[in-house]
């Protein structure tokens, strides 16, 4: 593999890890239920909260669909538990991608041992 | 024919496969870890089975409803409505229950159509259906649990299906209600049945891997992380609630199927109870004589050269089957030990003969001695 | 016997099938072939290479997929020298090379091979 192969491989890894960083950080969001309401943060949170609320506020759009998703069959408690599961299976999708990206260097049809000496 | 078949559907894999190895490498391949897909989603299961668990009341109490009184139905309620992503874990409960039999069926017809299902692999197969029996009345057990008019249907269908049985029917019937009524000690049997009988998965799977050295268990994290995704995103696509609670005085009439573990109870509100039976018995006893429909020509196993044998216990690592057992060597011996090969088990690969160093064990259909003849023949000096 | 070929393949007969057609394609190549990867023995491809084969070619399934469960796997480890019994120090290790393909994958079969007969041929 020769430097700009390793380069191209190195930002995309980059830009999933990024991705699984942003969707998971959009968890503690779905825990409060989706809202950007500072009272429902817990209180070592209502520091930042400022920082919290301008973070989630571009989200809200996605939290309101997924939550009329889930209300249209019939659940009505817990809602932001749906939009939870949503964001970490997705994150959890980017990662197994970054993962398998990194790994499949090891994947192997051919094994050439002279090359060791 | 039958063969031909299988030798085509053996080759529809191998192109699926192909096909799959050029996105995910072989390394990440999920058919080359169409075992282990089960295995992973059952200690999916454990774990969230452990948190419902905590939180289920096994009884169908609901004389008492008004003064808060708690039984099966409310503690799933409870489950489902209240409890922090309780919804989550009763939905990943029950889908992961549904991918685990998923994976099982594409496990069975994968090692079917590769021809890896007959000879010395039958204590794999039969003990295979067993678990997949077992894992389908488990599932079916975990329906009565919630307690809600599918439920109540459910067992009595049940009940009314094993009370058709001669002789053996009451006595199950009555294991099986805990009594001659549903009653609350019926849920804790239930429980008991649910929970027991997972945990029994255990030692089934034991007899399942005992033949084989170093089974694959886990797949790679990459694809662990794919199969609880998927879960969940099944998870929140169709939501769990609850129906009704169940009223023993009253008969609910249908109920919403799952395809994966309660087709038998569809079979049994089409046809009559005797047919039932022998349709549910015919089913198990075709899935378990399958490795037998092909008459396979014996195994050759192989034989240890006992003047040979140094006693490294190469050959008895190496050995996929683990048919070779090391012991004592015979006191005439300069060694300790000795490799000794069980034929019950033997696959006649030829691993070990890789695998030794010292040429002292032989495949009978291709000596060792034959295969240096032939590679002197092709490329030796004339 | 006729000429002796100048590569040798040990195969296992459920990856890579070659025929007599195919072999006529591949001039060089005299093939051993095997119930399974994991029956090679270092030894065997040192015997080859000790009678005057110029190159040895191994062939297993695709990693992952052996018939007999790790064959390809545990050959690949001895080949690599991460499991005993392996090469012997003196083997020239060039002049080794391993094929994982499945039974579907004769074009790459041969391509490879026919690098590699081409390589092997000309190393001094």
């Amino acid at each position: 593999m020769n430097r700009s192969h390793f380069f191209i491989l190195l930002v995309i890894v980059g830009v999933l890890a990024l991705g699984t960083l942003l969707i998971s950080s959009l968890m503690p969001f779905a825990e409060i239920g989706l809202n950007d309401s500072v009272s429902s943060y817990p209180g070592w949170l209502q520091s930042v909260a400022g920082f919290l609320v301008a973070f989630y506020k571009p989200f809200m759009p996605i939290g309101n669909d997924l939550a009329k998703i889930v209300t249209a069959k019939g659940v009505t408690t817990n809602i932001g538990d749906y939009a939870y599961v949503v964001f970490l299976s997705l994150a959890l999708v980017i990662a197994s991608l970054a993962i398998g990206i990194v790994g499949r260097e090891d994947a192997t049809e051919k094994t050439v041992i002279g090359d060791k000496k | 024919m039958y063969q031909e078949v299988l030798k085509q559907l053996n080759f529809i894999t191998l192109e699926i496969e192909k096909l799959v190895n050029k996105i995910t490498t072989n390394k990440y391949n999920p058919f080359y870890y169409h075992g282990a897909l089960p295995q992973f989603y059952l200690w999916v299961l454990y774990l969230t089975g452990l948190l419902l668990f905590a939180y289920y009341i096994p009884t169908v109490d609901n004389a008492y409803l008004s003064k808060k009184m708690v039984n099966a139905w409310t503690s799933v309620d409870y489950i489902t409505k209240t409890l922090p992503f309780g919804a989550i874990f009763r939905g990943m409960h029950r889908y992961a229950g549904d991918a685990m039999v998923i994976t099982i069926i594409l496990h069975m017809i994968r090692v079917w159509f590769t021809d890896r299902y007959r000879q010395y692999r039958w204590v794999q197969w039969t003990s295979g259906v067993l678990l997949l029996v077992l894992v389908l009345f488990i599932g079916q057990t975990g329906y009565y649990l919630v307690w809600d008019d599918r439920s109540l249907i459910l067992t009595r269908m049940t009940v009314s299906s094993l009370t058709y049985l001669p002789v053996i029917g009451e006595p199950i019937k009555h294991w099986f209600l805990n009594g001659d009524l549903i009653s609350n000690l019926t849920m804790s049997n239930f429980l008991f049945i649910h929970i027991g009988l997972s945990f029994s998965l255990l030692s089934f799977l034991w007899i399942h891997y005992v033949r084989m050295t170093r089974p694959v268990l886990t797949p790679p994290p990459a694809i662990n992380y794919i199969l609880v995704a998927l879960v969940l995103l099944v998870v929140f696509i169709y939501p769990i609630n609850s129906g009704q609670m169940a009223d023993l005085n009253h008969q609910p009439t249908s109920f919403d199927i799952d395809w994966f573990f309660l087709f038998p109870y569809w079979l049994m509100a089409k046809v009559n109870m005797g047919v039932y039976w022998l349709f549910m018995l015919a089913g198990v006893v075709a899935l378990t004589v399958v490795p037998w429909f092909v008459r396979s020509k014996p195994v050759e196993a192989a034989e240890v050269v006992t003047n040979k044998c140094t006693g490294c216990s190469l050959c008895y690592r190496d050995c996929p089957w683990q048919a070779i057992e090391m012991v004592p060597a015979p006191p005439t011996s300069r060694f300790k030990l000795l490799a000794t090969v069980k034929p019950y088990r033997c696959t006649g690969c030829g691993v070990c003969v890789g695998a030794c160093a010292f040429d002292a064990i032989d495949v009978p259909d291709l000596p060792d001695a034959k295969v240096l003849d032939q590679i002197k023949g092709l490329v030796g000096a004339t | 016997m006729t000429e002796k070929k100048k590569v040798l393949a040990l195969m296992c007969e459920r990856s890579v099938d070659v025929n007599d057609a195919d072999l006529q394609n591949l001039s060089d190549l005299g093939v051993v072939k095997f119930p399974c990867s994991g029956m090679i023995q270092p030894l065997m491809i040192e015997a080859a290479l000790k009678a005057g084969a110029c190159g040895v070619v191994v062939t297993g399934c695709q990693i992952g997929d052996c018939f007999y469960r790790e064959g390809n796997k545990l050959l690949m480890e001895r080949l690599l020298g991460e499991r005993p019994p392996g090469l012997k120090k003196n083997v020239d290790k060039r002049r080794v090379l391993g094929l994982w393909l499945s039974k579907l994958q004769k074009s790459r079969f041969i391509d490879d091979t026919k690098e590699f007969t081409n390589f092997v041929v000309n190393l001094k």
